[in-house]
């Protein structure tokens, strides 16, 4: 499943599989997924939570963009602190940030492993720890890394917090509410993901998102190209299918408006993580 | 007998006509420029806001040296100084300063005084009059207006590298090698990919005070500086040069405050591109340079260079050398007004703010 995923969305970014071999970049685990939110802005990356962890090249890479936390050359701070971006095959970069500083200020190309700095406090990140996202220049869109990273061997599966409707700036949570009014909703997922190795709650949303509504499909939505719009991490499918979803700075997943007409209504989420573990949830409402 | 009367006449001829000659001909000897020191000031580690602008007289200007920021006036009066903590923003016109997760930002004037205070999340920074944050993830900018609220916001597609503006326009680059123009409403009023080198990103951006013509260094392997004039409402690209510069970090450049040359770091020194003739001379510095400052009135640039052995140079536009000296420090900056040149300079605990006025003699 994840192997066809995978090379599902190679072929439609147009690389081929053969053309990477990612490691961890870090031995730390996961605190934000793709898309979670970070100081109010989505992060395009994962973050490694830790301190003093080394941190290395995923991949071979050679080096693009290197600046400071302070660099006397612009006037445009660094939210990022130090930020590496190396150039991999196939027009992929990769974006080290975050950072406290570089191991080798010099250095002009980074074997696969190649020590690049120590993970710690350095830029606007709510935890210590640094960040690693992929760039794709042909699709000009982030690449979730996990797709490109091995597994870990995480047997928790996602938790889903809350699911609610939203109207006219009014919320419904499903649960609490058992009547709502018809009209368009937009559905908005509050859900977390459980690293095996992270103490607390992996912000940020699962790989693969489903709704139906009396058993028709929503959304079918999987986090892996996106792009940031409005403050807001929008994620696009692999095949042209599917829907559009985005996540806000708070890391609640948005579902485009959907029109609900008077009768019962059954709304089916299921999420799944990286590595497979999934969990799902059913809530029966009545449409007046 | 009358050989020498005649040699004498002669003498007395040639010698008379050349008293009468310097007398009524006289050119004066051309005047030499020169820098002539004005006065010296230590910079104190930490005065506390208001202890020394009562001193002070006139506008103030603003001075970072390394970690050391604050104001000082013409005549050597320091009106407030202060060692800084993670981050540091100044202009002529206030000042933000910021610890590494902020929780609000507040602006201030020279003076100390708040401005206001923000909670839009992500690094504050000065540009002269306006104010901008970065957001937390490097990829949107918004703008306050002088009392905070947000007068726009924009995410771009991929990291912010480069940034410039004027007072009309925002220039944003981009790592994946994108150039955007914003406008005081936020939309977009130029979106250029400059191209042509084997990895795009933008590694520097500049707009001239008027708005016609923004700059570029860009691409890696190779390359190039590319200047972009408006015509008909659109730009377009009216020069360009393919560099041997190989910079992988922010590149300064600007254009000098009467838009009339672009300034721009390239390989082994700093480029002048000339928009009238649309021409480039190189000013050989050695690289990294720290600080610039130019003088238009008399087409002079000021270069601080630090690549182990710093040296302040001067040269003209066209890039002829005039001279060089040594200089001392751990952390320099340099920035003028009109003809007079301040140098900061901090070595080991001190820091001092030097006056150097161009004068003729």
């Amino acid at each position: 499943m994840r192997i066809r995923g995978l090379s599902l969305l190679l072929a439609v970014i147009g690389i081929p599989a053969a053309s990477f071999a990612f490691d961890w970049p870090g031995n730390a685990p996961v605190a934000v997924e793709f898309g979670g939110p970070n100081a109010g802005s989505p992060m395009p990356g994962i973050v490694l939570a830790g301190t003093g962890i080394d941190v290395r090249a995923a991949e071979a890479g050679e080096l693009v963009f290197e600046r400071g936390a302070d660099d006397a050359h612009t006037k445009l701070p660094s939210a990022t602190g130090e930020t590496l971006v190396l150039e991999g095959a196939d027009e992929m970069s990769s974006v080290y940030a975050y950072l406290p500083g570089i191991a080798d200020p010099g250095a002009r190309s980074f074997a696969a492993g190649a020590l690049i700095g120590k993970a710690g406090p350095g830029g606007f990140l709510d935890q210590d720890g640094f960040m690693f996202a992929l760039f794709d220049r042909k699709s000009g869109r982030w690449v979730n890394p996990r797709v490109f990273l091995p597994n870990q061997g995480d047997s928790k599966a996602p938790v889903i917090r809350k699911v609610s409707l939203e109207s006219k700036g009014k919320l419904w949570i499903l649960g609490d509410s058992k009547i709502i009014p018809q009209g368009s909703y937009s559905i908005i997922l509050d859900v977390a993901e459980q690293g095996s190795a992270f103490a607390g709650l992996v912000i940020g949303p699962p790989w693969y998102i489903r709704v139906l509504a009396n058993g028709q499909k929503v959304v079918e939505a999987k986090t892996e190209i996106a792009e940031v719009k409005g403050g807001a991490l929008s994620f696009y499918p692999a095949s042209g299918k599917g829907q559009e979803i985005s996540v806000d700075s708070k890391g609640s997943i948005h579902i485009a408006s959907q029109a609900f007409s008077r009768g019962k209504l059954l709304i089916e989420v299921l999420v799944r993580d990286f590595e497979g573990n999934e969990r799902s949830a059913a809530w029966s409402l009545l449409i007046e | 007998m009358e050989e020498k009367t005649r040699v004498r006449i002669t003498v007395a001829g040639t010698s008379i006509i050349g008293i009468v000659y310097f007398l009524l001909f006289a050119l004066p000897l051309p005047k030499q420029l020169s820098l002539k020191p004005m006065w010296v000031s230590a910079i104190p580690q930490a005065m506390e806001l208001g202890g020394g602008a009562a001193a002070v007289k006139g506008p103030l200007l603003s001075f970072r040296i390394g970690e050391r920021y604050g104001y000082f006036d013409r005549n050597a009066g320091i009106a407030f100084a202060a060692t800084r903590g993670y981050g540091i923003s100044i202009s002529d016109a206030g000042y933000v300063s910021w610890n590494m997760r902020p929780d609000t930002l507040q602006f201030k004037d020279p003076r100390g005084n708040l401005l206001f205070a923000s909670s839009e999340q992500g690094y504050p920074f000065m540009d002269e009059e306006r104010r901008f944050v970065v957001s937390s993830n490097q990829e949107g900018i918004s703008e306050l207006d002088n009392k905070g609220s947000i007068l726009w916001k924009r995410d771009f597609p991929s990291l912010i590298t480069a940034f410039a503006s004027n007072k009309d326009l925002t220039v944003i680059g981009t790592m994946d090698g994108q150039l955007f123009a914003i406008d005081h409403h936020g939309q977009v009023s130029l979106s250029f990919a400059p191209g042509g080198s084997r990895i795009p990103c933008i590694y520097g951006c500049a707009i001239s005070p008027d708005g016609k013509n923004i700059a570029a260094t860009s691409g890696l392997d190779k390359q190039r500086v590319l200047v972009l004039e408006k015509r008909d409402e659109a730009y377009r690209v009216t020069w360009h040069r393919w560099t041997d510069s190989d910079f992988r970090r922010p590149v300064a450049m600007s254009f000098t405050p009467d838009g009339r040359e672009l300034v721009f770091e390239t390989s082994g020194g700093l480029g002048v591109y000339d928009v009238a003739s649309r021409k480039a001379n190189i000013l050989f510095a050695r690289d990294p340079v720290v600080s610039s400052a130019a003088l238009p009135n008399r087409k002079l640039l000021l270069a601080l260079d630090n690549d182990g052995k710093p040296s302040i140079l001067v040269a003209s536009y066209d890039g002829r050398g005039y001279f060089s000296f040594p200089y001392s420090a751990d952390e320099a900056m340099l920035r003028n007004e009109g003809d007079s040149v301040f140098f900061g300079l901090r070595k080991n605990d001190t820091a001092s703010l030097l006056r150097l006025d161009f004068v003729e003699e």
